[in-house]
């Protein structure tokens, strides 16, 4: 086999494999989330109290609130 | 023994009575370097220890880059370098460092990955095409070291050299980490080349969020895949994804923490001097590094060329879930910045459009593609070869 042959044949074989293996690599991920998501999934993190809602406020109390919560912030 | 006699040895062995021109030129060339890193900004970390390796390795009588007389870089060198050992450590911290989640959420883009390592073999060809001139002569593990460059996976182009063809590790070395330092450069004229204004400006679905769990598991499943089908490749996998289940069990931040931080760094301090004591005159002066750094250049450029290639045609694929054809330059390694390059060439037509995290899953993808490549290579050159 001449050296050009053979680093044709390395490239087919080399191709190939990186190929093949990644597309494995694609199913093997895929039933692992889908498993994973099934049957194990994660528990729901409470998602922290918001800041007081206003039900019916005008807008100056919510930019109001805005202001104070920027407040809050830049004081920590 | 008179005091004119003693002036005169003492000036003998002075660093200007010894230096060759050849080793001017390599400490300019460190120079070079070291001003690429202070001055441009070029990949500070690795190119400082390197220039300055390479300017210790060539100063005249120290012989600091030999380790038979003892000389500290040469030890180096001789330890972790010639053994593989330091390019696998540094894969550890990779792991450490890397979050597959964006793999993990987008499972397809693993395939990028794999075809941006079309540059390897294309230089492995070339490399072999060059050998029939009659100035340069290299064999099929030397064009297969030479190729690894297109990786841009500069920890698996040192570890496959090393054990493919040692005697080239100075300039393979120093192409594949200036290229990693070059990707902000050699990218985008490419990616621009190779798609339209439209397909620069698709926006992609925002990825799913994926659980700890999964990411636990991820590794096993690689390394478990890899043990199946390719035990060459393990050393560099297996590194890998011992870091990078050091970080997601959550069990070890302590050792993850190091292998991130303390071990990266010492290692990289030690690998960096040692790539740049192999910038010695008399080895890297030639016409083999000239073609090493071409080819090197070329393998880059077709990986890049190739990635964005595919990632249009699964783009044309797949309506449903569109693909910005510019995350398929990042398939090629060099993590983070390939990914990084790619959101950057994005949000020059839509400062909006943010492709960093779909970047960074053809991205690590790009680090499983190389350094299974790597495997392969590793597995049937000898083979081939005979």
């Amino acid at each position: 086999m001449s050296l050009m042959e053979q680093g044709l044949v390395l490239m087919v074989i080399g191709m190939a494999v990186v190929f093949s293996f990644l597309v494995i690599l694609i199913f093997v991920t895929k039933i692992l989330s889908a498993v994973v998501t099934r049957y194990f999934p994660e528990k729901e993190v409470p998602v922290k109290a918001s800041a007081p809602r206003i039900i019916g406020g005008s807008a100056d109390a919510e930019i109001a609130l805005a202001i104070a919560a920027a407040a809050a912030q830049s004081k920590r | 023994m008179n005091l004119g006699y003693a002036l005169k040895q003492f000036w003998m062995s002075t660093g200007v009575m010894n230096m060759e021109v050849g080793q001017i030129v390599m400490i300019i060339v460190g120079f070079v370097l070291l001003f690429l890193a202070i001055k441009k900004g070029f990949e500070p970390l690795l190119l400082v220890p390197i220039g300055f390796g390479a300017i210790l390795a060539n100063i005249p009588l120290a012989e600091i880059a030999n380790y038979e007389v003892n000389g500290f870089i040469g030890l180096l060198y001789h330890m972790g370098v010639e053994t593989g050992l330091f390019p696998l450590l540094i894969f550890m911290g990779v792991g450490a460092m890397t979050d597959f989640g964006p793999l993990i959420a987008n499972p397809k883009t693993l395939i990028l990955g794999a075809a941006a390592q079309f540059g390897i073999f294309c230089a492995l060809l070339g490399a072999l095409a060059l050998s029939g001139t009659s100035f340069i002569d290299f064999n099929l593990f030397d064009a297969a070291s030479i190729g690894i460059i297109g990786g841009a996976d500069g920890p698996t182009a040192i570890y496959v050299t090393s054990r493919l063809a040692p005697d080239l590790l100075g300039p393979i070395a120093v192409a594949a980490y200036s290229y990693m330092a070059l990707v902000p450069i050699i990218q985008p004229p490419i990616m621009r080349a190779l798609t339209t204004k439209e397909e620069r400006q698709i926006k992609m679905e925002q990825l799913r969020h994926v659980t700890q769990l999964e990411k636990i598991i991820f590794p096993i499943a690689v390394l478990t895949v890899c043990i199946i089908l390719l035990p060459s490749a393990t050393p560099l996998i297996g590194a890998l994804m011992f870091g990078n289940l050091a970080k997601e069990c959550g069990v070890v931040n302590r050792l993850s923490d190091t292998m991130q931080n303390s071990l990266m760094n010492i290692v990289t301090i030690f690998l960096g001097l040692s790539v740049g004591s192999k910038m010695q005159a008399d080895k890297f002066l030639k016409a083999e590094t000239l073609g090493i750094l071409a080819l090197g250049l070329v393998a880059f450029s077709i990986g890049t060329a190739t990635g964005v290639l595919l990632a249009k045609l699964m783009n044309k694929i797949s309506k449903k879930h569109p693909i910005n054809p510019l995350i398929g330059a990042a398939g090629v390694s060099a993590v983070p910045m390939a990914a990084r390059v790619a959101n950057k060439v994005g949000q020059e037509e839509n400062p909006h459009n943010f492709l960093l995290m779909h970047a960074m899953g053809p991205n690590v993808a790009g680090v499983l593609g190389s350094a299974v490549a790597a495997g392969v290579l590793l597995a049937i050159v000898p083979v081939i070869a005979g």
